[in-house]
């Protein structure tokens, strides 16, 4: 069965940008599931749903939840690989008096059901989860920079977590509204403007920038620059 | 409480009360971010709702001038909080800051500033600066008792992330566009 995870950043963008039904022919495309942990949706719906400010937006991701759309995980073994996972993220980077703990137990428990499901890719929008995987070391170094502090790798800690991401796939909100033009899903919004096309696509870029994904202006130009060659 | 944040607040503190002495009020939001960096390395709660407070002051201090309202009480709470760090009171350290802040509440009903929205505002500001100092939205959130929701729309209008590589943007793309095939 293919599998995508999503932390709650992605499903966040989405339900911003008024992009939360994209989900849904996204996943007759995909054929096959599309999962949050229990962690997540507490993020995304119990939590925000017991508030003003975002309870119509918890509202529409728990109607994604019940239309089957979105299902949710409830094994237990995410949260012990979770806990795992999170203890050697939060131990790579260390200052003088200690390690700092950079990620939060929840997104840890999604990048485990990426892990132990065999996941096609996990879909998070968050810029330093991706960096400790991908980018450990020019993570340090905004670190360094930023804390102002001298900060070392714990090897032992980097190594393991390295070993046990190596296989998976990571893409953004971003990725998914790039195909989701690129197939089409979003062509009743192309509209009599000049370089109609184009636009759409760099509103909806925009869009998910602007409520948290994290990609750079330079990126968005890039996608922009090759989506209008299709030169990959 | 973390000897090297008593030191830093201690040090903040003393520029707080200079601020205040001169009435540069502006200058406050910018000392809150000198406990920032021990925000987000120790993630202690005393570094977090000092750096709080003293945005929400700054606030709150500008409000009071543009409404013609005056507060004497802040300065004799801020002396009193560095008196009881410097001679290592801790507890009373903490109750003048829980007073500071229940000063900053009564302050709602003479300059209708819905004061509980300044301090959440100062919560989500603050945590933005966390992220940019590079911890995650969702562990932010978490020391904040924020929502990610709250600060990933604000992160989003502020700050842009620092690493691009152009071959993640091809990469990523090309992996997506596998998985819809």
């Amino acid at each position: 069965m293919k599998l995508l995870i999503f932390d709650a950043g992605p499903v966040i963008s989405l339900t911003t940008n008024n992009l939360l039904w994209l989900l849904s022919p996204l996943k007759q495309r995909f054929k096959g599931d599309f999962c949050i942990t229990e962690a997540v949706k507490k993020e995304l719906v119990d939590r925000p749903v017991q508030t003003k400010k975002f309870k119509f937006e918890a509202i529409q991701v728990e109607q994604q939840i019940e239309s089957k759309v979105l299902k949710v995980l409830k094994q237990n073994d995410f949260f012990v690989n979770g806990a795992r996972l999170q203890s050697l993220a939060n131990n790579i980077y260390r200052t003088n008096f200690g390690s700092v703990p950079i990620v939060q137990r929840g997104e840890m428990e999604s990048l485990a059901a990426t892990i132990l499901l065999d996941a096609d890719a996990f879909v998070t929008d968050e810029r330093i989860t991706r960096m400790v995987i991908e980018a450990p070391e020019p993570l340090r170094q905004i670190l360094e920079k930023r804390l102002h502090a001298k900060i070392t790798i714990n090897d032992d800690a980097l190594h393991e977590l390295e070993e046990q991401t190596r296989h998976i796939n990571i893409i953004r909100s971003v990725e998914l509204i790039t195909v989701a033009y690129e197939q089409g899903l979003l062509d009743k919004f192309i509209v009599g403007l000049p370089n109609a096309r184009k636009e759409l696509l760099e509103s909806v870029l925009w869009g998910a920038k602007l409520n948290g994904c994290a990609v750079g202006e330079q990126e968005i130009n890039q996608i922009l620059y090759l989506e209008s060659k299709r030169i990959i | 409480m973390n000897q090297i944040v008593k030191k830093d607040i201690l040090a903040v503190l003393e520029n707080v009360l200079s601020a205040l002495k001169e009435k540069d009020y502006s200058a406050l939001g910018e000392l809150s971010n000198h406990v920032i960096h021990d925000a987000s390395i120790f993630q202690d709660d005393d570094s977090v709702s000092f750096a709080i407070l003293i945005y929400a002051l700054s606030k709150t201090l500008q409000r009071c001038v543009e409404c013609g309202v005056q507060f004497t009480k802040f300065e004799s709470l801020l002396a009193e909080a560095h008196e009881s760090l410097k001679n290592d009171s801790d507890e009373i350290y903490k109750s003048k800051i829980q007073a500071l802040f229940s000063v900053i509440q009564s302050a709602d009903d003479k300059l209708k500033l819905y004061i509980e929205e300044v301090i959440h505002k100062a919560k989500i500001k603050k945590g933005s600066k966390m992220h940019e100092h590079g911890i995650s939205v969702a562990r932010t959130a978490e020391i904040l008792g924020i929502s990610q929701w709250e600060l990933m729309t604000y992160i989003g209008k502020t700050w842009g992330p620092e690493f691009v590589s152009d071959d993640d943007v091809k990469k990523r793309i090309v992996v997506a566009r596998k998985l819809f095939v």
